[in-house]
């Protein structure tokens, strides 16, 4: 069959599935309780406008024509004004979405590289101290809360030590960036990174168990496999079996996880950024439901699940790349 | 390790089943237990808290308690009647028209200053003849201060029952310039700034016509000096005076409830399409796994954020859609194992012998996929605790059930980082993670005893 064939079976499933999401996202928000011309029209508008805005955006037609007019509106990038800020959607997203990408995005990258260091040290060493502190870390961080860790980071980092040590470890309360931003980029960019740090910390921390539970089970069932013990019998070195040999093998189901992450980036740093008051997505879309600004809370959701399916579709390019079995 | 997660389950079953026993408030319900934001008792164990006072009340009523209260009458009135609080006062011939009776009690107070106090009496005026009066209601400190928290004003004449419910930080400020304090000022450091022993007075004048009688007869119904504690219970009181240990207590329960019930239709539901689309094939397995795929997609918890917001903020809406929104995961794996057993020669036995699929799928399927179920729930339930937990912290959750999302919420909207208050934030955090960490553990014993394949192996390694 070859990688193509593939390839284009994943790509058709990928359509379906976004046509269906799109179906489904458009009767949720149209058949749920409470006026649905409500969801655009912002009912504190007199009468005339109102009218008016229904007739642009073709509420007053019949069923199936508003659902094409619904996907053109969709994909052609028209997803709304908010009711509260009165600004396209498609506008506040795009300002929104680099600093998402930029919190999500380094807090995976170290997570799973993090989380997958301590698995493999922890599976090559099992029964060990570094086995035992690395397993019992990574449970009890996995069990904590989200928001209670970024509350509790956020209390001693911006709150107590603040205060007990008269401002010398001293992390910002909220925001991505000062206020005024500092003017010169470099040192614009390590005020960002000073940010960054409290809910990075926080997404990082409650991430990485994950992964080294995984990947420290994964790893000692690969090394009871008959191919280690021909290697050793060899008289290859350990670091050599363990990262040469028995790493390779399991990465097929490693990257399904990192696969899982990839494709929860977007979507998956809600509470962190309602936390820390960061500017992105996630608090858009929680602000959103908060003030019952329907148009918002569609073209977010739209988003995320965009980006969601697309990155699911990578990660199955890439499964495939990397794992020749299943592309036959 | 599973016998550790297994000791932790148990303490959290218990503590929810004997919640009603364990602590007396009711946690949403039982308001103004002390001052919103009270320290925990154990508090007081260090130096500079050891003076903050606790609730207390100083209570007259209905029988005064004759060696605490003393009631002087100055002439011409005579005292009649030994009833419980109930004073009466007739003229004498031929001597002055006025008098004064006074109601006094002594307490010792020897803490800090509370931050209020609030006085709650009625009186009942049951007969009013001829006279005029006035009742002033006041405290008297240590060193002889007198600070009147109420009056009637003069010439009062109105016979209907007079029902006071002071409160300290209510008092209008003509009471407060008169004691000397500034607009912001607060009346009740200012009052109980000594310690000592105090005096809780209530003063009635009359005044009687130019000639002929005079008739009063008044009857005190309660007077209740109450001073809300800055210490309250085992970790305190949230801003509404409500004990925050109660509220850990019965959200042991909720947050158990949520996560069985929540779990539990999750699995049933992906038990149940697992099984069927799994077995059968063809069209409905298809449309089934398409269904899985679309739901799997969705991020959910914005999915769970615009749904409740949309639904309405219950505890059943969102165990629900808790339920509904976890099915897929388990559904997928359910149909794995399906299509491994369906060719085995069992179900090939079965059928050959004209067994009905519903037959093949009840008493065979399902035996072979219960262990892999239970696994799952156990697996879910902190998963749905935690997230719960999330929903109530971002306010989407239900407001009138005292989950630890709930004390989350209360925590972050109402204070709990401005006072610095840890005892509020931190016990609820640690009791999810202690439970999703039990659950963990028991997972991952029952995980190495039935994995035949990460089992220590005796040999080398």
């Amino acid at each position: 069959m070859g990688f193509r064939a593939y390839a284009s079976r994943r790509i058709m499933n990928t359509i379906i599935i976004l046509m269906v999401t799109v179906t489904l996202q458009f009767f949720i928000f149209r058949v749920m309780p409470g006026n649905p011309i409500a969801h655009f029209a912002n009912p504190n508008l007199p009468l005339e406008a109102r009218k008016t805005l229904l007739e642009m955006w073709g509420l007053d037609r019949p069923l199936h024509e508003q659902f094409l007019t619904y996907l053109y509106n969709l994909f052609s990038g028209r997803l709304g004004i908010s009711f509260v800020s009165q600004r396209y959607v498609s506008n506040e997203l795009l300002e929104r979405l680099p600093n998402t990408i930029l919190l999500m995005g380094s807090s995976t990258v170290l997570m799973i590289i993090l989380g997958i260091h301590l698995g493999v040290s922890a599976g090559s060493r099992r029964g060990t101290k570094t086995d035992i502190a690395s397993v019992t870390f990574g449970l009890l961080t996995q069990g904590l809360p989200v928001f209670f860790l970024g509350l509790l980071l956020l209390l001693t980092f911006a709150y107590y030590l603040p205060i007990a040590t008269g401002g010398l470890i001293n992390f910002p309360v909220a925001g991505t960036v000062s206020r005024p931003p500092p003017t010169d980029l470099p040192g614009y960019v390590l005020d960002m990174l000073w940010h960054l740090t409290l809910p990075m910390v926080t997404l990082v921390v409650i991430g990485f168990g994950g992964y080294t539970l995984v990947v420290r089970n994964l790893m000692i069932d690969a090394l009871t496999q008959d191919y280690i013990l021909t290697a050793k019998a060899k008289g290859l070195d350990t670091g050599s079996i363990v990262y040469r040999h028995a790493l390779r093998s399991i990465l097929p189901p490693v990257s399904t996880m990192i696969g899982l992450s990839i494709s929860g980036i977007v979507g998956g740093a809600v509470i962190t950024e309602t936390i820390f008051s960061w500017h992105g997505v996630g608090r858009y879309l929680y602000e959103a439901v908060l003030q019952s600004d329907y148009p918002v809370m569609q073209g977010t959701f739209f988003l995320l699940s965009l980006v969601t399916i697309l990155a699911n579709l990578v990660v199955d390019f890439v499964y495939g790349l990397l794992d020749p079995r299943i592309r036959y | 390790m599973g016998l550790a997660g297994l000791a932790i389950l148990m303490f959290f079953l218990f503590i929810s089943i004997s919640a009603p026993i364990l602590t007396p408030y009711d946690p949403l319900r039982d308001k103004f237990l002390a001052e919103g934001l009270a320290l925990p008792a154990w508090y007081r164990i260090l130096p500079q808290y050891r003076g903050l006072p606790e609730t207390m009340d100083f209570t007259v009523a209905p029988k005064v308690d004759r060696e605490n209260w003393n009631v002087t009458i100055e002439k011409p009135f005579r005292l009649a009647g030994d009833d419980p609080l109930t004073l009466r006062f007739q003229t004498i011939e031929g001597s002055s028209r006025s008098g004064t009776g006074e109601l006094t009690h002594q307490f010792n107070y020897q803490f800090e200053p509370p931050l209020s106090f609030q006085v709650n009496t009625t009186l009942n005026f049951e007969t009013v003849i001829g006279s005029v009066y006035q009742v002033d209601f006041s405290i008297v400190d240590p060193d002889f201060e007198n600070f009147t928290v109420w009056s009637s004003g003069p010439n009062t004449k109105p016979s209907e029952p007079l029902q006071l419910k002071l409160d300290s930080k209510g008092l209008p400020f003509e009471y407060k310039s008169k004691m000397g304090l500034q607009w912001y000022e607060n009346i009740a450091e200012r009052v109980f700034s000594k310690k000592g022993v105090y005096t809780l007075m209530m003063r009635l004048q009359v005044e009687g016509p130019p000639s002929g009688q005079a008739d009063l007869k008044v009857t005190l119904s309660r007077l209740v000096l109450h001073i809300p504690g800055r210490v309250h219970g085992a970790l305190g009181t949230d801003h509404l005076g409500s004990d925050l240990l109660s509220q850990l207590l019965y959200g042991a329960r909720v947050s158990l409830l949520i996560g069985v019930t929540a779990s539990l239709l999750a699995v049933s539901i992906g038990l149940a399409v697992g099984l069927i689309s799994g077995y059968e094939g063809g069209v409905t397995d298809e449309a089934a796994m398409r269904l899985v795929d679309v739901l799997l997609v969705l991020p959910g918890l914005p999915m769970l954020m615009v749904l409740s917001g949309l639904f309405g903020r219950s505890i059943w809406n969102i165990v629900l859609l808790l339920g509904v929104l976890s099915w897929p995961g388990f559904a997928r794996v359910v149909r794995a194992q399906v299509l491994q057993l369906k060719t085995a020669t069992f179900v090939e036995a079965s059928r050959s012998i004209g067994s009905s699929d519903w037959h093949i799928i009840l008493r065979h399927l399902l035996p072979n996929v219960l262990p892999l179920a239970y696994a799952t729930v156990a697996l879910y339930i902190p998963g749905a605790i935690i997230t719960e937990a999330a929903l109530s912290f971002l306010a989407l959750g239900d407001p009138d059930t005292p989950s630890w999302g709930r004390m989350f919420y209360s925590a972050n909207a109402f204070g709990a980082f401005q006072h610095l208050a840890w005892w509020w934030i931190v016990p609820p955090g640690i009791a999810i993670t202690l439970l999703s960490l039990s659950f963990v553990f028991i997972g991952t014993t029952l995980d190495e005893v039935l994995n035949p394949r990460i089992r220590v192996r005796k040999r080398l390694e």
